[in-house]
């Protein structure tokens, strides 16, 4: 067959049957990461609110340990915004879990917590000296992100390991 | 061409686009929904590894909405991510060559990565082996327009830089070499 010609004559449904199958291949072997559709929704969310981005200032203790994901050593992590700072200690529980106690500072009223992993999110409040406490957290890459109350504009942090 | 509905990819992303410019936050979710999968394709098409994709993706979406107000044609907003995704990627993977030394990770695959693509049903191995016979150009806009509707391939093709350059929904130069290498062998008889 000639494809030149092939070329100029409309697509039919062999065509349009290939095409699909094209696409069931890369469905199955390379598939949309799992997240991704999340993560994008979330990056617009926090651009819209006009999020300010926290600055990871100080990562304590194990650091090497900690990038491996096998620490099991309570670390430090400190992250500095304009609107207020966290500093968060991490204590290990188990091989997927780890206990979060955060102190925030730079805001006098209450703050919500937010722990995005992957697709799971959960939750905290700050009482009224400003700590927190995420038990258990999930361990793997995570971003926090804190809203202060009576605030639009949020503080989000790098995505970290944990 | 994952649904055959008569409007096409774009003219349903164009809906979303325009309900979202007029006021419907949720209408932009919509729009993620229906074109993360085409533009994730489009990123790997183009030999990115799996954290410059997913980085290219994101720039894409967060540009559409800073630049929402300064896009006239709402049907032209697939091409529009297309493009961007595909520019996204090749600055990334310049920027990554320069300093080869980076994680592993976030290197670009040596080619549109055919090899991490797991081919499992008789059929899917014999197509899949006449694609990876195709030119990289030729396979990169089939990955893509394998995931847009038949109203959109003249859409997307332009938006890969590889126009059709005729008017209507014909083959093209690319799905006409799969078309006759696959006729060419006799094996494939039996597939369809």
């Amino acid at each position: 067959m000639n494809p030149d010609h092939l070329a100029t004559q409309p697509l039919d449904d062999v065509d349009v049957h290939v095409l699909d199958t094209i696409a069931d291949i890369l469905r199955a072997g390379d598939p949309v990461p799992a997240g991704l559709v999340d993560e994008v929704k979330f990056a617009l969310t926090m651009q819209a609110l006009h999020a300010e981005v926290a600055e990871l200032q100080a990562l304590g203790v194990d650091t090497a340990a900690a990038r491996s994901a096998e620490y099991s050593h309570t670390q430090t992590l400190t992250f500095g915004a304009e609107a207020l700072s966290v500093m968060i200690t991490l204590s290990p529980l188990d091989d997927d879990t780890v206990r979060i106690d955060g102190w925030v500072t730079g805001h006098d009223g209450t703050v919500s917590i937010e722990l995005r992993a992957g697709t799971r999110t959960l939750g905290a409040t700050t009482d009224a000296d400003g700590r927190f406490i995420i038990d258990p957290a999930p361990r793997g890459l995570v971003r926090f992100v804190f809203t202060p109350e009576g605030e639009v504009r949020p503080v989000i942090t790098p995505t970290v390991e944990i | 061409m994952t649904e055959h509905t008569a409007e096409g990819l774009a003219t349903r992303a164009a809906g979303c686009f325009r309900a979202y410019v007029d006021g419907d936050a949720a209408a932009m979710d919509r729009l993620v929904d229906l074109l993360t999968p085409i533009l994730w394709h489009t990123a790997r098409a183009q030999g990115a590894g799996e954290a410059t994709a997913q980085d290219a993706v994101q720039t894409a979406w967060l540009r559409l909405v800073e630049r929402a107000g300064t896009i006239r044609e709402a049907q032209a907003v697939m091409g529009w991510l297309i493009v961007t995704v595909r520019r996204e990627c090749w600055r990334l993977q310049r920027a990554q060559s320069r300093t080869d030394h980076e994680l592993d990770e976030t290197r670009p695959d040596p080619r549109p990565d055919p090899a991490t693509v797991t081919v499992r049903h008789a059929e899917h191995i014999l197509l899949w082996s006449h694609v990876e016979k195709l030119d990289a150009r030729c396979q990169a806009l089939l990955r893509v327009i394998a995931f847009a509707d038949r109203p959109d391939y003249a859409a997307v093709s332009e938006a890969l830089k590889m126009p059709l350059g005729s008017i209507g929904p014909t083959r093209g130069r690319c799905l006409a070499k799969l078309r006759a290498s696959l006729t060419d062998d006799p094996a494939w008889g039996g597939a369809l």
